[in-house]
């Protein structure tokens, strides 16, 4: 992911190879090598990390601001995915951590952060329905998403 | 094939999605329909289940693809259903006394989403 463009606005962070970089203006910077970053507003508190992936997208985001500790972080990371892939039974889910395990594994933890983002919808929807065992209220959700649909209807 | 026409069309822009969405909920209402009103036909039935699995299991499938345009609120509340659905299905296979109902209920009102 060489020559990666970063646009910042004035008081944004952005973590890059360890080291926390803040702009003072509008500005835009260039990555010209592999360097790892991350931008604040990716950035999950760690009150926050309260589902499974949201746990590994912490652990990842970890290997990314702390450099000093990612041999640590990858052992828990591989307990982490191990975990997962134990007791997940949903294959969308399945197939992102193997994924993800591959990006984090080649070095590519930001690329990985992406995957597990894109993951949470379908934990979420897993999450809803398994708390109740089925969805409690079927026809008041597919009121609400049709609705949702309606307005996205362009 | 139908399936094949939905998999191609989601592959398409967002609105050529939106409406072969749309085309395969009214499918899928249709099989289900035919089915409840001939109750002694196991053929139907199963053919209703299997038509119905595979609608949801691909509009999940495009759910979770990168390129979908839909907010994740709105995917996961899809996804929900879907999983509702597919379950439903899945026992009705063992169950031959669980009838449609439901099913046609959620995807009327889902498609009037879409309309």
């Amino acid at each position: 992911m060489g020559n990666m463009q970063i646009y910042l606005r004035a008081k944004d962070k952005v973590f890059i190879n360890g080291a926390v970089i803040k702009a003072d203006r509008k500005v835009s910077l260039e990555l010209l090598n592999d360097a790892t970053f991350l931008l604040e507003n990716h950035v999950l508190q760690k009150e926050d990390a309260t589902t499974p992936f949201k746990q590994l997208y912490f652990i990842v985001q970890m290997m990314l601001m702390d450099p000093s500790s990612v041999e640590q972080t990858k052992v828990i990371f591989k307990d982490m995915v191990a975990g997962l892939l134990e007791s997940l039974t949903n294959r969308s889910l399945i197939e992102g951590v193997k994924d993800i395990d591959v990006s984090v594994s080649s070095g590519k933890a930001f690329p990985a952060l992406k995957l597990i983002r894109e993951l949470y919808p379908i934990e979420e929807a897993i999450l809803n329905t398994e708390a109740s065992g089925v969805l409690s209220d079927v026809a008041a959700q597919a009121a609400m998403v049709a609705k949702g649909l309606a307005k996205e209807k362009t | 094939m139908f399936n094949l026409a939905y998999a191609e069309a989601a592959e398409g822009d967002q609105g050529e999605a939106r409406s072969e969405e749309y085309q395969a909920m009214e499918y899928s209402i249709g099989v289900m329909e035919s089915s409840l009103r001939d109750p002694e036909n196991a053929g139907k039935r199963i053919k209703a289940i299997f038509d119905t699995a595979n609608v949801w299991t691909l509009l999940m499938e495009d759910l979770g693809q990168v390129d979908n345009a839909y907010p994740n609120e709105l995917k996961a509340g899809l996804i929900s259903i879907g999983i509702f659905i597919l379950k439903q299905l899945q026992a009705m296979r063992g169950d031959s006394s669980v009838s449609f109902a439901t099913i046609i209920d959620v995807t009327k009102t889902i498609k009037e989403g879409l309309k």
